[in-house]
């Protein structure tokens, strides 16, 4: 790698992002692949969309200088979810964005982010029906080999059809 | 940050570009969908209904939120979604629940037939929150409702045909005003078809006498032979306690508060019940013991918790009554009566009398707790009935200091399948009872608990 003090990723549309390597200290898979690959040019971030980059990079640009333990269970009952109103982008973005970001901050190992956004999921959720749910999310409906190799919930239905 | 081909410079807003017109796979992956629904806390008494629900609608989203979601949901919360709902979500839960129900049944998930127990606050149903002047008929499920909150809960039933109901039966004033007496009779016989399923009834009346409730008493007729299990708080009006002393087939019964007497009839009733509960009676205790007389063929488990006797003659009444029934229940496995807290605060009923009744016929005795209390020592009994016969005896306590070592020493000697001992009597090296749970192979942890380490 050229310049260790940054790094390069490249989205699946081919888009480079150039930022300081200091601003993704919480990303376990950024940090693994500065271990492992970094003499390589760019670092592939091959399932998230360039506008969705941009917002996790602002994330991390955001708290990169925060001095609170790295979280390292997002699900840890131990340290409760406090807001900060540095994140009130991410609270106040569309759903189908929040999806986008809550599987970035996954697919980056963030688990700041991860925590942040399955926090909005779960507030937006509260209260709606399956209906509504699926019109604001609308997760993809499985495909056909995910079908044949699952029975439980062909188990539970004769139609076993329960994405619409 | 520098971004090549699309230059945007670094900003703490999201930019509001759009996504490009075929974005990636929306499939959160499973840790992440479980990361999202365990962030509803089911534990908050006041709001864990509300998370029940998103779960349940989270698991109807599709096969995958369903696989996340559904294990995180305890199975005890679907069976009895509503318990003691006191607030005015109760209606709102109600009309989403039934919609969250009907698309289970849409889907094929299996919700609806897991539901067995709905709570019911029958003057919910009245149309209109009773406007009077006088505060002491109000009730906080005293609420408005319109046809849509009837319809959803009789949609709910229709779904789930539940085996149990909790009634919530509120204060019937006589100065109802018509219009709310009627719409509580039409909704009471809305109700009756449903009873016929219904095995589990939990009843709460007020804690006053009511007026004879002729349509209650018909729901509880409608139950009369299916119903096993009850439980009653409060005090039932008239009728409604002749129509339960007419449900012979009560197995189980739990009743809090209430009066003694009227408790003790209702008993009588019951002649095949097995295990009983009664809590904090009104009235002389030995009115409701008496009532066990009938169901003493069939009783194994007999729970009596009141307050401390005080004089003589109530003791010598309750002891008595409790002897006579203990000497008939052949099957009888636990009996726990008294002022039931914690061992150094309870009060027992059990005297020397009861005591050998015990140990005369109830040779399925499999925990036998002796709390202090009045003319209770064990001595000598084993003189008098020959030697311990309980068989099937897994836990004793002894925390009545009055209770002679002999007694314990035999016990633990000669109760094969004792597994748990535990004994307040003060033990030095030479104690019988040490050299007793010692040759029967228990381990002491020094604080008067004996285990045998197999067991």
């Amino acid at each position: 790698m050229s310049d260790p003090a940054n790094i390069t990723l490249v989205t699946m549309d081919g888009t480079t992002f150039t930022v300081p390597s200091a601003y993704l200290h919480r990303s376990k898979l950024v940090q693994d692949w500065l271990r492992s690959e970094g003499d390589k040019q760019a670092m592939e971030v091959k399932h998230v969309t360039p506008f969705v980059l941009q917002g996790v990079l602002n994330f991390c640009e955001i708290h990169a200088e925060d001095t609170s333990e790295p979280l390292a269970d997002p699900a840890d009952p131990t340290k409760p979810f406090e807001a900060d109103p540095r994140d009130d982008a991410f609270r106040g973005m569309p759903d189908d964005q929040l999806l986008q970001f809550t599987m970035a901050a996954d697919i980056l190992q963030i688990p700041e982010l991860v925590r942040l956004t399955a926090q909005e999921m779960a507030s937006r959720i509260d209260g709606k029906s399956p209906d509504q749910i699926r019109a604001m999310f609308n997760p993809d409906d499985l495909a056909e080999e995910d079908v044949d190799s699952d029975n439980e919930m062909g188990e539970v239905g004769e139609e076993g059809a329960i994405s619409k | 940050m520098e971004r090549k081909k699309q230059k945007t410079p670094p900003t703490q807003q999201l930019a509001t570009e759009p996504d490009p017109p075929h974005p990636p796979s929306t499939r959160l992956p499973p840790e992440i969908l479980h990361q999202i629904f365990s962030l509803y806390d089911l534990l908050s008494p006041l709001d864990y209904v509300d998370s029940v629900f998103d779960l349940l609608a989270a698991s109807m989203v599709c096969r995958e939120w369903y696989q996340a979601a559904r294990p995180l949901i305890p199975d005890s919360h679907i069976r009895c979604p509503f318990t003691n709902q006191s607030s005015a979500k109760y209606l709102v839960r109600l009309r989403r629940f039934s919609s969250l129900l009907s698309t289970s049944q849409e889907l094929g998930l299996p919700y609806c037939a897991e539901v067995n127990t709905i709570w019911i606050a029958v003057n919910a149903f009245l149309g209109s929150p009773f406007a009077d002047n006088d505060d002491s008929d109000r009730s906080p499920r005293d609420l408005y409702t319109a046809p849509e909150d009837r319809n959803a809960l009789f949609k709910i039933l229709d779904l789930t045909l539940p085996t149990g109901l909790e009634l919530y039966v509120g204060i019937t004033p006589k100065n109802h005003p018509p219009e709310r007496l009627a719409a509580r009779a039409h909704f009471l016989s809305q109700l009756h078809p449903y009873l016929a399923n219904v095995c589990n009834l939990s009843l709460r009346f007020p804690p006053i006498k009511q007026p004879a409730d002729v349509h209650l008493s018909n729901l509880v007729r409608a139950a009369q032979a299916t119903l096993t299990r009850v439980t009653l708080l409060g005090v039932p009006d008239p009728l409604t306690h002749e129509a339960l002393i007419l449900c012979t087939n009560v197995r189980s019964a739990k009743i809090f508060g209430g009066d003694a007497r009227a408790t003790g009839r209702i008993l009588c009733g019951w002649r095949g019940l097995r295990k009983v509960r009664l809590t904090w009676q009104q009235g002389r205790i030995s009115d409701a013991i008496a009532g066990l007389d009938a169901a003493c063929s069939t009783l194994e488990d007999v729970y009596i918790a009141g307050r401390s006797l005080v004089g003589e003659a109530e003791a010598s009444e309750v002891t008595s009554a409790l002897e006579s029934v203990v000497s008939r229940c052949e099957r009888l496995k636990y009996l726990e009566v008294g002022k039931v807290l914690m061992p150094s605060l309870s009060f027992s009923y059990i005297d020397d009398a009861v005591l050998r009744a015990l140990a005369r016929g109830c040779r399925d005795l499999e925990q036998l707790t002796l709390t202090a209390g009045r003319g209770l020592t064990g001595a000598k009994m084993w003189d008098d009935v020959g030697k311990p016969r309980w068989p099937k005896l897994k836990c004793l306590e002894v925390e009545n200091e009055m209770v002679v070592d002999e007694f314990v020493e035999r016990v633990v000697l000669e109760c094969e399948a004792l597994e748990m001992v535990v004994v307040k009597v003060k033990m030095d090296n030479n104690s019988g009872v040490r050299r007793a749970l010692e040759m029967r192979g228990f381990v002491g942890d020094g604080k008067g608990c004996w285990k045998r380490p197999e067991a």
